[in-house]
């Protein structure tokens, strides 16, 4: 068949439609290594990989790309942990006598594996800083929710006493949101009492709880709030609490003071 | 391709995100099933992971590497379970699959030039040569075998692949390689 003929079929080959005779005389006449077929192939086929270009996109599932990854890691594990692959063949004896680059080719390629190495340890590195970041965060935020549960057990341990009394403390003109509530026992002398949305005392002052007891204060300890304006105080020991006729709380200079003698931010009666 | 015959995992992501969706929607259009289209998606990214370090770009571009792996790979697939779907001569809505389709118009800009470029050039090609094309290309028909199936002499379908092709060609003359 003439060259004019073979390079007629060209674009059905590059197709890969052609078979039968004309396959086999055209691989023969492609074998003679004839320049314009390959040429002519390539071109086609190019050509013809742009056709899918044309088709409609199809969504992938949203895993493609992590299940083809797993596959990756699985297929390096069962070949061995480390996979290096030669970019070229060996060459035969002589060539590499003549090859004189190598050694110098091997130490670019060892310098880029460690500087690869280098690249991968200081991201693990990082990584580990932020996870240790992360669980002191955690850890932190389990020490709180460990304090307000052992809160909580004892307001409850300390309701289910008997004779137990409630009293609400409502927020005075200078604290107009704020509200608390003591919970305080006559009978065992003990109070606990909560607070919420006190603004924050200024440096140097703190909060005093007072019991007013025969028309006199009795300080029932001094506390300071939370960013949240909450607080949380135990009283122990509350020598007047059955003689107790109201709650109140007052601002006064660090450390406390025997008689108030700031300004009232809650007020509860019996 | 060269980070990636090196084993650089970031690069191969980059790579998988360049030309999944050219592969997936090859791979649809011949196995019209999905899960099977994804399973030659990822046989194709295996052996590109595999073969990077034997890629030469002098021989062609990554796309036709990967297109021309995709198609075989899934023409393979389609043999293996011997469903070859024939195109039918009466079925419009094959015939109109190219030319008709609208493109979605959120896709990339670069991606919508060359798909209306595509279904334009496709559109130019007349019925039965775009039939014996779509026939070879997406079933994995010989000229034989489409002759067959169409009921035509061999010689009418050499000559409608041949007419049909170099009439892609001179649609496409300017753009290929862009």
């Amino acid at each position: 068949m003439s060259h004019e003929k073979q390079f007629d079929l060209c674009p059905i080959y590059a197709l890969g439609a052609l078979d039968g005779e004309d396959l086999r005389e055209f691989e023969a006449h492609l074998e003679t290594g004839c320049q314009l077929c390959d040429q002519e192939i390539r071109e086609h086929s190019e050509r013809l990989a742009l056709i899918p270009q044309a088709l409609p996109n199809i969504s992938p599932s949203k895993d493609l790309k992590s299940r083809l990854m797993t596959k990756l890691d699985e297929e390096a594990k069962s070949r061995g942990v480390v996979e290096f692959k030669p970019v070229t063949k060996v060459p035969p004896a002589r060539a590499r006598q003549r090859r004189s680059w190598l050694p110098w080719a091997c130490a670019v390629a060892a310098g880029i594996a460690l500087m690869v190495s280098l690249t991968r340890m200081s991201n693990l590195n990082r990584g580990l800083a932020e996870q240790h970041e992360r669980l002191n965060q955690q850890l932190e935020q389990l020490k709180v929710l460990q304090k307000l549960l052992s809160e909580e057990k004892e307001v409850t341990q300390f309701i289910s006493t008997p004779g137990v009394r409630i009293t609400p403390l409502a927020g005075t003109d200078q604290s107009p949101q704020a509200a608390g509530k003591i919970l305080w026992s006559p009978q065992e002398k003990k109070a606990l009492f909560y607070a919420a949305k006190l603004p924050a005392a200024p440096n140097g002052k703190t909060y005093q709880l007072w019991i007013i007891a025969d028309n006199k204060p009795f300080s029932a300890g001094v506390f300071s709030v939370d960013p949240q304006g909450s607080a949380f105080l135990k009283v122990p020991s509350l020598s007047e609490a059955d003689k107790a006729q109201k709650f109140a709380v007052t601002l006064e200079p660090a450390g406390g003071v025997p008689q108030p003698t700031g300004a009232m931010h809650l007020l509860g009666s019996l | 391709m060269r980070k990636v015959a090196l084993g650089d995992r970031a690069a191969f992501g980059q790579l998988f995100d360049r030309y999944h969706q050219l592969a997936l929607n090859l791979a649809a259009r011949v196995l019209n099933e999905r899960q099977e289209a994804e399973d030659v998606v990822q046989e194709v990214f295996l052996q590109l992971w595999r073969d990077a370090s034997s890629y030469r770009q002098e021989r062609g571009n990554l796309s036709t590497w990967i297109v021309a792996i995709t198609r075989s790979r899934a023409i393979d697939k389609l043999r293996s379970r011997k469903a070859r779907r024939v195109l039918d001569l009466g079925d419009n809505e094959q015939m109109q699959d190219f030319a008709e389709r609208l493109p979605d118009p959120t896709e990339r800009p670069g991606r919508l030039d060359t798909q209306l470029l595509m279904r334009k050039a496709f559109g130019s090609l007349a019925v039965d040569q775009r039939v014996a094309i779509e026939m070879a290309y997406y079933e994995g028909m010989s000229q034989s075998e489409i002759a067959e199936a169409l009921r035509e002499p061999l010689g009418t379908i050499k000559t409608r692949i041949r007419s049909g092709l170099l009439r892609l060609k001179q649609a496409l003359s300017p753009d290929v390689g862009n």
